[in-house]
């Protein structure tokens, strides 16, 4: 195998591939890169985790065609210092490669093909095609809320409900203690055959997040004859992962009937300032702050006894509501700082049951949060 | 000045307190002896026969026929162990718990009191053979390592406060410095350090640059150079748990049985102490020895048997597969945050206040009959 490739395409290829993969235990192949080059098609790169198959065509000058699983997190931090443009990347014996440039050169120990994990064929059964703008805008939005208690396998990942009747898409993640819905009317470029749900794992949800591409793209959603799998199919790059399957507990059981709720309008940024500060004494990730709503003004408190206390005030214009509920904090920093407006309501009933955080005149993107009630 | 207050082989006193004409006799407190228990802790008298805390209970009768094995009554250690720490608590309100049966004092701030460590050490002594009727072994010194060889060497009985402490721990083992740990240990070993004299025939310089910030920390602590140990009084313990090593060795579903019944326990010491629980731990010994440990963090903390349960299944769920038989199974959280806030959830409100109301009811009944025993896992 001997190829050239553009330094350049070939990092950014392998920088992502190595998103997914995980240091070797038994199992070496996910800590390698398969590189396989074909003449005039350039190369195919794949990286697996065994529960998500990463596969990325860049193009190539293929000298000599061949296959090879390359250690993946040395090829790609060898790759961030070669200055050149192109690259060289050959074959040197039956498991070594020579990746050379300019007075540069390194020596890999791979792995051959046939121990690298055959992912299974990809028949596809039903199929969309949406933005991939809005697919990840919604995944960001929704994702960091689900669940990292593995006693609870449904709730690691998030639903995804794809209504082909009304052309929407629903995204809900919960922990349980907290939960958020993202509804959105999508102009599908192609609609599924049937109505889907889908619970899509974090660690899919988090490379979707971070590599599509923000612009309209069309990414294919692809769900294969083989239940529990769903592939993505954009631009150069074809990812298949597995799903979780089970059933998703009914969310809908649990939203408040807003009606009848008291009403605070919030400003975000003013409130997140306040939450920053007070954090300033939380040795522990995750901790309690109490929220105090009085006339005109929200004070942010906590006591962190082992270190201090300290609070923040926040004006609130037109407010009349009086009540202290407590949080877990990140829980309301999570959720004010993924709305795209400026203010925000939380709605209540009292400071034992569920509030609802949403943007005023929008009832498509919300957040549900349990406080925390001190024993009675 | 630290002191060191250690029980003398805690639940044989304890025994001895309660019934003194076994003071004559040869004991040790262990489980049952015709199984496969092992000896908890053995009175001096049984050490000069070489028993020891963890020896199969059968062996230590091969040893020692006339030995008397007492059965364990772990809720009079617990009311004694109480008691001991309500007596330091007298002396000082700086103590550091580290066991049933052990805690480091820090003297600081009580000259006003007491005329100096050694009539503290005194007075901790006294009382606790006069309201206890049990020994305690006292060790002093700068530093909580220095206390505790100090009060490991002079057992039983005995009281030692260091004074020239460079000279006492030059031949201690490095490893008996508090925070070097066996990795720490063993990268010293390789380097040929053993003791702490060892550590000073190097200057600090070197330590900085071998070892970094560690290696001039390891020097300043050999060489007394940093500051005094502290004691920090914790109230809520790390972990707890218990495991139980069956009578004889069981299959799968059998040691689920079992595992019921540890989690319930867990959960009822949690909620009888008023603590609660994040971490779940499992450890699992097969029949060859080999002993495995699994661990999950819940998303709440909690004291329910049955949310306890369901974490530690999780993780035996892939012992399911295995051949053989199970010897050992233990639970223990750890995580411990003090039992403030209810746990529900979005889902399960109504149902958890329901929950928690059948163990509130079942915790008064196991406390008015404490023979019964209830496992209840909702």
């Amino acid at each position: 195998m001997k190829f050239v490739v553009k330094t350049d395409e070939f990092r950014n290829a392998v920088s992502e591939l190595n998103t997914i993969l995980v240091p070797a235990t038994t199992y070496r192949a996910i800590s390698f890169i398969l590189i396989k080059a074909i003449k005039d098609e350039g190369l195919v790169l794949q990286a697996t985790d065994y529960e998500i198959n990463l596969k990325k065509k860049i193009e190539a000058n293929v000298i000599e065609e061949g296959s090879i699983g390359v250690p993946g997190k040395f090829l790609n931090l060898s790759l961030k210092d070669f200055e050149t443009d192109e690259i060289t990347l050959e074959q040197v014996g039956p498991e070594t490669v020579i990746l050379k440039s300019g007075g540069k050169s390194v020596n890999f120990v791979c792995l051959s093909e046939n121990e690298y994990p055959v992912f299974p064929a990809f028949e596809t059964k039903d199929s969309f095609i949406l933005s991939s703008e809005v697919l990840k805008n919604d995944i960001k939005k929704t994702s960091y809320a689900v669940s990292k208690d593995t006693s609870n396998m449904i709730l690691l990942g998030s639903l995804w409900e794809i209504d082909a009747d009304n052309k929407k898409m629903t995204m809900v993640s919960t922990d349980s203690h907290r939960l958020v819905i993202k509804k959105s009317a999508v102009a599908f470029q192609k609609l599924p055959k049937n109505n889907l749900k889908l619970i899509v794992p974090d660690k899919l949800l988090n490379y979707l997040s971070t590599s599509l591409p923000q612009n309209d793209t069309p990414v294919t959603v692809a769900i294969p004859d083989k239940e529990g799998k769903i592939g993505f199919m954009y631009e150069n790059t074809e990812i298949l992962g597995k799903l979780i399957v089970g059933s998703f507990p009914d969310y809908t059981a649990i939203i408040p009937d807003e009606a009848g709720m008291s009403r605070i309008a919030l400003p975000k940024n003013d409130v997140l300032r306040a939450i920053k500060f007070v954090s300033n004494l939380a040795e522990k990730k995750s901790y309690n702050a109490n929220l105090n709503f009085a006339k005109d003004s929200l004070t942010v408190y906590t006591d962190l006894s082992e270190v201090g206390e300290a609070k923040d005030v926040v004006a609130l214009e037109k407010n009349t509501h009086s009540i202290k509920i407590i949080f877990n904090i990140n829980y309301i920093k999570d959720a004010l700082s993924w709305f795209d407006e400026e203010n925000v309501d939380m709605a209540f009933n009292d400071a034992r049951s569920p509030i609802l955080v949403s943007a005023p005149e929008n009832k498509d993107y919300f957040t549900i949060i349990m406080p925390i009630r001190p024993l009675e | 000045m630290i002191l060191h207050c250690d029980l003398d082989s805690f639940f044989v006193s304890v025994e001895e307190a309660k019934n003194p004409a076994l003071k004559r006799k040869i004991t040790a407190v262990g489980g049952n002896v015709y199984g496969r228990g092992v000896i908890a802790s053995a009175s001096y008298g049984a050490r000069q026969y070489g028993i020891r805390a963890g020896m199969p209970a059968y062996t230590a009768l091969k040893i020692c026929p006339a030995l008397i094995i007492i059965d364990p009554d772990f809720r009079s250690y617990g009311d004694f162990s109480k008691r001991f720490f309500e007596i330091l608590s007298s002396f000082s309100p700086d103590i550091e718990v580290m066991s049933v049966d052990e805690a480091y004092l820090d003297t600081k701030g009580m000259e006003w009191l007491f005329t100096g460590p050694r009539k503290i050490a005194e007075g901790i002594k006294a009382a606790t053979k006069e309201k206890l009727g049990i020994n305690v072994t006292i060790g002093g010194g700068s530093r909580k390592y220095i206390a505790k060889a100090a009060s490991r060497v002079s057992k039983p009985d005995g009281l030692l406060l260091v004074e020239d402490e460079q000279a006492f721990i030059a031949e201690l083992p490095v490893t008996r410095i508090s925070q070097v740990g066996e990795k720490f240990g063993n990268v010293l070993a390789a380097m040929g350090i053993r003791t702490v004299r060892d550590v000073l025939s190097y200057d600090r310089d070197f330590w900085e640059r071998t070892l970094g910030k560690k290696g001039a920390w390891l020097y300043d602590v050999a060489s007394l150079g940093s500051a005094d140990d502290i004691c920090r009084s914790d109230p809520l313990p790390r972990s707890l748990g218990n495991s139980l090593t069956f009578a004889s060795d069981l299959l799968f579903e059998k040691a689920d049985e079992e595992l019921k019944k540890l989690c319930g326990k867990v959960g009822r010491r949690l909620r009888r102490d008023g603590l609660r629980g994040r971490t779940v731990e499992l450890t699992v010994r097969y029949d060859d020895f080999t002993t495995l440990t699994n661990s999950l963090t819940l998303s709440f903390p909690t004291d329910m048997s049955g949310f306890i349960y369901n974490a530690a299944r999780g993780m035996f769920e892939k012992y399911s597969g295995y051949d053989g038989k199970f010897r050992l199974l233990g639970v223990t959280v750890s995580n411990i945050s003090e039992a403030l806030f209810d746990e529900c959830d979005l889902w399960t409100c109504k149902r958890t206040e329901r929950t928690r109301k059948i163990y509130t009811a079942i915790d008064a009944i196991q406390k008015k009959y404490p023979a019964l025993r209830l496992d209840y896992l909702g």
